[in-house]
């Protein structure tokens, strides 16, 4: 087969047809990449401007808890807003997080919103409270740890 | 890892839970002196003691002063990208400060700290449990409110 001959059979319109498609099915990849990329940054940085903000906030949550549960039946009232408290912060967590982490904070907001603040339910109380402890520590593991990806 | 410090957390919460259900009594004591040894550094101005199946607790808070961390060129370039990237400047902090660190030893028979508990938010709520407890707020509150009724 001649050079010619060989040059003509591949700029065929087909074999461009072919090309074009297999372009935009890498560009279509790409993009779903890119696009997966950014909501990951938009996450992370999220976390960055206001993760320690809401980490210190539930942290105060969690240890005004601790002092109610001091007193337990003298206190149900301010235990339920402080559940409350700390169930708008994980909320506004979750948002930020993706991973382990968001399962871990979804879960506890299911342990809140299951949690009826009553005198015989002190153990379920304390039972959230340790919940929320966990995944404070869990989060401020996690901020150390974004604090070397660039 | 997670679940190593969960079994931490767990084990002091329930430290807590004892304390705040009076079936762990804790008493106050002047500190070692072993542990107020550099004062212009580390100070410790009360411990408080219990035991636990046997097994004696020390639990205090210890205020200790934080000074400026050296700069290798390592950590110089790894701040200036912490502190630049997205915009996030954390604020300048003032050198030397004073911190405070809640500190659960184990003790050995001769009442030396034999082992430390791993550091985490739930030791400050037992602190504030125990000297809730030592300090007799709740019969405090009891009788303001049985004088006011």
């Amino acid at each position: 087969m001649d050079l010619p001959s060989v040059l003509n059979s591949l700029f065929k319109l087909e074999t461009f047809y072919i090309i074009g498609n297999l372009f935009s099915i890498a560009s279509f990849i790409i993009s779903i990449f890119v696009l997966w990329n950014i909501r990951k940054l938009r996450k992370t940085y999220g976390l960055r401007a206001r993760g320690p903000a809401l980490i210190r906030d539930l942290s105060r949550s969690a240890s005004n808890l601790s002092k109610f549960l001091n007193q337990y039946d003298d206190f149900l009232p301010q235990v339920t807003e402080e559940l409350a408290r700390a169930a708008a912060k994980l909320r506004s967590l979750r948002r930020k997080l993706g991973g382990d982490q968001r399962t871990l904070v979804k879960n506890v907001l299911i342990r809140i919103d299951q949690c009826e603040v009553t005198v015989q339910n002190e153990e379920q109380v304390r039972l959230v409270y340790v919940e929320i402890v966990k995944v404070v520590e869990e989060l401020k593991d996690y901020q150390k740890d974004l604090d070397w990806e660039v | 890892m997670a679940s190593e410090k969960n079994k931490w957390i767990d084990a002091v919460a329930k430290l807590l839970q004892l304390t705040q259900d009076r079936k762990l009594k804790w008493d106050p004591h002047s500190p070692p002196a072993y542990l107020n040894l550099q004062s212009d550094r580390q100070r410790v101005e009360v411990v408080y003691e219990t035991r636990f199946n046997e097994k004696p607790i020390r639990l205090y808070q210890t205020t200790y002063k934080v000074e400026r961390p050296r700069r290798d060129p390592y950590s110089f370039t790894t701040s200036l990208r912490l502190n630049q990237i997205g915009g996030f400047e954390q604020p300048e902090l003032d050198y030397p400060y004073w911190a405070k660190k809640t500190v659960l030893e184990l003790l050995d028979e001769s009442g030396f700290g034999a082992w430390t508990f791993p550091q985490s938010d739930v030791l400050d709520d037992l602190f504030d449990a125990v000297t809730y407890q030592v300090a007799g707020v709740k019969e405090f509150l009891d009788e303001i409110l049985a004088v006011a009724s």
